[in-house]
């Protein structure tokens, strides 16, 4: 036999913690109405539960009427508060309407009044060895209606509030839901089957248990609204079952030294559960945590695109204009100009490109590596766009007197299926990398086809060549290769791009070089046979 | 839409030299109007400017035009609008356009180019001696 009072005991836990979880949110937030509705509730609660226990162990005619009236009194309240708590759950702020100022709540008063007055119960008899029996009276008619319908009420709403929430809000109703379902559950297995099927009503004392679930659930949507994860929840039930367990152990020991041996493991598995769920939860919020940087680096890095799309493209506007006027000039629709002059404007003109070239590259370069580039892909001779892009580098490589040479064999094979645009990009990266670091000698661009369906383009120069080390990176965003002056070009993007380009269209690129003897940049495409 | 037509017919911007072939220049920016209106009637073409999409329209409907070169980037109406009507009237609806612009790489491109225009030129790639070159492959 347990040493124990069971049933006091049960009950003194069950009204401390309804108590307890009570004060704990409405100190969480004391201007909430839901939480102040809901201390409300666990007081009535937990005196409910007290009276209760009470009315069924206490042999005396007077005091018996007294608390069987006093528990009809707070559960008239207790149904009412259930009733306002679903209606204004979870907000924090809410105007009780006029129909519930003055129409429900003083039906309620008046009610409540009516359980103390013998309308409710006329008389409890006692009889020796049997529990108290309270005989209703007419006025139990108006308490069972005004109960019950606030109760079916509150149900209603919460089921309607249920279906129509979403994600987190939806969970919160659902723990609701759960814990009025288990509370009812217990009252109509413990209160009800048993009492009138089995005809045993020493469960009935201990109906402040009842009321556990509940305020438990409750509790755990308004305090842990946030945290309505799977994770955290799974491993708070079975820590709480656990400890339950160990709990209820210790309540069952039949001497003092398993008490004290089995409240040893409880308090070991309280503090280690505890340890526990802290820890998930602190996984979990950090995790969040990460998903919502990531949600805000995502949108930075979409703002980014967009000012570098918009600011490339008012970048564009002013080298459209300056070319315009200087090819202009150049081609002669502004009459003779000197030949040095000619020169000038053939360089600057040489300059511009090589700023098309970088706002180019800066726009694509996201839109590539997103696949958000639209390519138009098509059949194309590969030498004219090569001869396009020769043509254009001619005069940089001539103002640093390089030997330029595009060399292409006879018959050779050139249809490829590209974005002529984009391949042009991808020769114009090379070439214009070969001028830039070349000082002397020659730049040459060489079509071949080193074996049949397949073509390549080098671009060889005797510029200062790269070393092994840093040819692995040369193909990296934004890395940037030193020249010999210690001095380092452009943005890093052109060499990249070009290898997200030539992958894209099938191709393979590479380099070949040993420093001081020169570069060979190449890529390799695939012929397409004309049709 | 009607009364817009209509109030572009009685003002005709245009004196228009019999022979040549019209190109009508949509675009906002006045230095580049500048520039390809220079070139275009150096190369002997009338050239017929409208600088923002609603006027652009206007003329592409109401006067006699043979091509087309188009922003997308103009007040008032959007190059990508302006297409979308002009496609559906019957007058507009097989002059050929060139979209000229400094948009690319965008989606845009993709709904332009399905409007059927002839060609899509990053105006920032091309002289106004290339854009020619492009033209007189439309317009012979």
């Amino acid at each position: 036999m347990p040493v124990l009072n069971l049933d006091l005991l049960a009950l003194g836990i069950a009204v401390a913690a309804i108590s307890i979880l009570g004060f704990i949110i409405y100190f969480s937030n004391r201007k909430s109405v839901t939480n102040r509705l809901f201390l409300l509730f666990t007081i009535v609660s937990a005196l409910w539960g007290i009276a209760n226990y009470i009315s069924y162990k206490i042999f005396d005619p007077v005091f018996g009427a007294l608390s069987v009236r006093l528990v009809m009194f707070f559960a008239v309240y207790q149904a009412g508060l259930f009733f306002l708590l679903t209606y204004i759950f979870p907000q924090e702020k809410y105007k009780f309407s006029k129909l519930v100022k003055f129409i429900y709540v003083p039906v309620l008063f008046v009610v409540s009044v009516i359980t103390l007055t013998p309308l409710m119960y006329s008389e409890v008899i006692i009889k020796e060895g049997v529990t108290p029996q309270p005989i209703p009276a007419p006025g139990m008619g108006l308490f069972a209606i005004v109960a019950v319908s606030s109760v079916i009420a509150g149900l209603i709403i919460l089921i309607k509030r249920l279906i129509s929430s979403k994600g987190n809000a939806r969970l919160q109703f659902v723990f609701l839901l759960l814990g009025v379902l288990m509370m009812f559950g217990f009252i109509l297995v413990f209160n009800f089957l048993f009492t009138t099927v089995f005809d045993n009503s020493s469960f009935v004392p201990l109906s402040g248990i009842f009321m556990l679930p509940f305020v438990f659930f409750t509790f755990y949507a308004i305090s842990r609204h946030e945290l309505l994860n799977v994770k955290i929840i799974g491993t708070e039930v079975v820590t709480v079952l656990l400890i339950i367990l160990s709990f209820a152990e210790v309540v069952l020991s039949s001497s003092f030294g398993e008490i004290f041996f089995r409240s040893g493991v409880f308090i070991a598995l309280l503090v280690v559960g505890i340890l526990l769920i802290r820890s998930v939860i602190r996984e979990v919020r950090q995790r969040e945590q990460l998903q919502l940087l990531n949600k805000r680096l995502e949108d930075l890095d979409k703002q980014k695109d967009e000012f570098v799309s918009m600011a490339a493209h008012e970048l564009r506007s002013p080298l459209t204009a300056i070319k315009g006027y200087v090819s202009m000039i150049i081609e002669g629709d502004t009459g003779d100009i000197p030949e040095k002059a000619r020169q000038f404007l053939a360089d600057a003109m040489a300059v511009t490109d090589r700023l098309v070239r970088l706002v180019n590259n800066m726009l694509n370069v996201s839109r590539i590596e997103e696949g958000r580039i639209v390519y138009q892909m098509e059949e194309t001779s590969l030498i004219r766009a090569i001869q396009e892009t020769y043509y254009s580098f001619r005069v940089e490589a001539e103002r640093k007197k390089l030997d330029f040479k595009l060399v292409v064999p006879n018959g050779l094979e050139d249809n490829v299926k590209v974005d002529p645009d984009r391949i042009r990009e991808v020769i114009s990266n090379f070439v214009s990398n070969a001028i830039k670091f070349t000082e002397k000698g020659k730049v040459n661009i060489v079509m071949s086809n080193p074996i049949p369906g397949f073509v390549k383009v080098e671009v060889v120069d005797t510029g200062p060549g790269i070393s092994k080390e840093e040819q692995s990176r040369l193909f990296q965003k934004f890395y940037r290769a030193e020249s010999t002056s210690g001095k380092t070009f452009g943005t890093g993007l052109g060499l990249y791009i070009t290898k997200l380009l030539i992958e894209k269209f099938g191709g393979t690129q590479g380099l070949n070089s040993e420093p001081d003897k020169g570069s060979n940049f190449w890529f390799e495409l695939p012929v397409v046979k004309k049709v | 839409m009607a009364d817009d037509i209509q109030a572009a017919s009685e003002t005709n911007p245009l004196v228009s030299e019999p022979g040549k072939k019209v190109i009508l220049l949509i675009e906002d920016d006045p230095f580049l109007v500048g520039i390809y209106r220079e070139k275009l009637e150096i190369e002997g073409y009338n050239v017929l400017i409208a600088e923002d999409g609603l006027q652009g329209l206007n003329y592409a409907v109401s006067q006699k035009v043979d091509l087309i070169l188009l922003d997308i980037l103009i007040p008032k109406l959007s190059g990508i609008d302006l297409l979308v009507r002009l496609r559906q009237d019957e007058k507009g609806k097989d002059v050929p356009v060139i979209a000229l612009t400094n948009l690319s790489g965008s989606d845009d491109e993709e709904k332009i180019r399905s409007y059927g225009v002839k060609d899509y030129l990053v105006k920032s790639n091309y002289t106004p001696g290339q854009v020619v070159e492009v033209i007189k492959k439309y317009l012979p």
